[in-house]
């Protein structure tokens, strides 16, 4: 299941064109001679209309679908076909549900037309019972969701074959250097505005040189922002380097720390550095 | 030979009627026989192979997919004779080899423009009446309806149900396979292929409408 979860996120990069020119060749031989491999390109593509259309894409993704995905007349009639799905399907509403049988609910409007006071203060104690605790599942739901969502994100801008992205109005940079090797200045700081849409975290040198880097993300109050496994050494400008990528709407005013953990033979981690920055938000 | 023309999307006769010989015919054939001895799966295979050609020419940005597909198929079926004795390995990616050289030329010829701002590009979304033309909206509203139609009725229900299902889709559509009594992944290749079928009537309909239009 995991593998199908990690091959979808790839072939929406390949979709929104975030794949290198190596991984985009290899997508392309397999939808030629994998026809199951093809079916789920074309059911991820299904897929991603169907986000655009419903407006679910996040900001960076739109831009992508609009500037790369959308470029082709055969995609511009594949998204008249999802939003022509759409508005029909919320047009012909579903048939209601059958109703429950008549003595269930009689029996419940029966409790609350009760003249006995303590069956009716019971019953007010259940649904209060009921709304706080439906509020709470809904608050984790909710939680596991957005994390859920985040670490799909997390792969789609880190994992392999994806690129390293240059600095614009949407990307901004910061090259950072562990706390340890830091004079006493205080961090550095990063401004991030309404354009920002992505934050790059350059890492020079990485310690230990370890096959892959587990990345931990800590603010002011040390709760975990992010944390992502799997960070590789890049080697955009031909210099060695740990990059992390992420969405810029995850972060606030405030200080973070970033904890780097090289990945071990045996499985553990090892923790081989921090890097602070200070974040302000215009 | 006829049957042949009937079953299989020959690419479009883009060179001169004199060079559809008789030996590109044979070469034709020679290219079905390599692709599968079986006529049946050859036929199917050569269909398949069109079909990814022009997915993947569109994904890359291409707006002529379908007649560089053919262009595609035309240099490869030229080639048959002397390339199909010696070559080992599934035929599609020679296919995709020619493909890819043939973009390289199209790129060589016409650099690829940068792509524009975002401020400049429609959002078909957001600006409904900007970026859509309203008659092609409508014709493909109501192909859509008269395709849903053509569905047996368990499909035409199952696709529509697919697409009510509430924010976030896929805990709801998990729900709807557990209810329907099939694996969430089998309930989301069933209606992709209910919508492929779809997709093709759609398309046909929304072709002969226009073409309505313009007589």
């Amino acid at each position: 299941m995991k593998e199908l979860r990690q091959e979808q996120v790839v072939i929406r990069q390949y979709l929104l064109g975030e794949l290198d020119e190596e991984s985009r060749q290899q997508v392309e031989q397999r939808v030629m001679t994998e026809r199951d491999y093809k079916e789920e390109v074309l059911m991820s593509e299904e897929e991603l209309l169907e986000d655009f259309a419903a407006g679910a894409l996040g900001e960076y993704e739109r831009e992508l679908f609009l500037k790369h995905y959308l470029s082709a007349p055969l995609q511009k009639r594949k998204l008249k076909i999802a939003q022509a799905l759409n508005k029909y399907s919320e047009d012909h509403p579903p048939l209601p549900a059958a109703k429950q049988p008549e003595s269930n609910w009689r029996r419940l409007i029966n409790v609350l037309q009760s003249r006995k006071w303590f069956l009716r203060m019971a019953w007010a104690v259940v649904v209060l019972v009921v709304i706080g605790g439906t509020w709470v599942v809904f608050q984790t739901w909710r939680g596991r969701n957005q994390q859920t969502e985040l670490q799909a994100e997390l792969e789609r801008l880190n994992g392999p074959g994806s690129k390293v992205l240059e600095g614009s109005g949407s990307v901004l940079h910061l090259s950072l250097v562990p706390l340890s090797l830091r004079e006493a200045t205080g961090a550095p700081p990063l401004t991030v505005t309404a354009q920002t849409q992505i934050v790059q975290l350059r890492l020079a040198g990485p310690p230990g040189h370890f096959q892959s880097y587990r990345a931990t993300l800590k603010d002011s109050h040390s709760d975990v922002v992010l944390s992502y496994d799997n960070l590789m050494v890049r080697n955009p400008d031909n210099a060695a380097l740990l990059v992390l990528q992420l969405p810029a709407r995850i972060l606030n005013n405030d200080d973070y720390v970033l904890t780097l953990s090289g990945l071990k033979p045996d499985g553990t981690f090892e923790e081989t550095g921090d890097y602070s920055f200070r974040v302000i938000v215009k | 030979m006829m049957a042949t023309e009937k079953r299989y999307t020959r690419p479009r006769p883009c060179l001169r009627p004199a060079l559809m010989t008789k030996r590109w015919e044979d070469n034709f054939e020679a290219l079905l026989t390599w692709l599968d001895p079986d006529r049946e799966q050859a036929g199917a295979k050569y269909e398949d192979i069109r079909h990814s050609l022009i997915h993947i020419f569109s994904w890359q940005g291409c707006v002529d997919a379908e007649e560089l597909a053919d262009e595609t198929i035309t240099r490869v079926t030229k080639k048959v004779p002397e390339l199909v004795p010696g070559y080992t390995g599934d035929p599609a990616l020679y296919f995709y080899g020619v493909a890819k050289k043939m973009r390289l030329e199209i790129m060589r010829r016409a650099p690829p423009d940068a792509p524009p701002s975002l401020e400049n590009i429609k959002d078909p979304n957001r600006d409904p009446n900007e970026a859509n033309d309203p008659n092609e909206s409508e014709n493909v509203y109501d192909c859509l309806d008269e395709c849903l139609g053509k569905l047996a009725t368990a499909d035409h229900e199952l696709v529509l149900l697919y697409h009510q299902q509430e924010q976030p889709k896929i805990e709801s559509r998990k729900a709807l396979a557990r209810q329907i009594g099939i694996n969430a992944n089998n309930l989301r290749v069933k209606v992709h292929r209910i919508r492929a079928g779809l997709h093709k009537c759609i398309e046909n309909c929304v072709r002969q409408k226009t073409a309505n239009e313009m007589d």
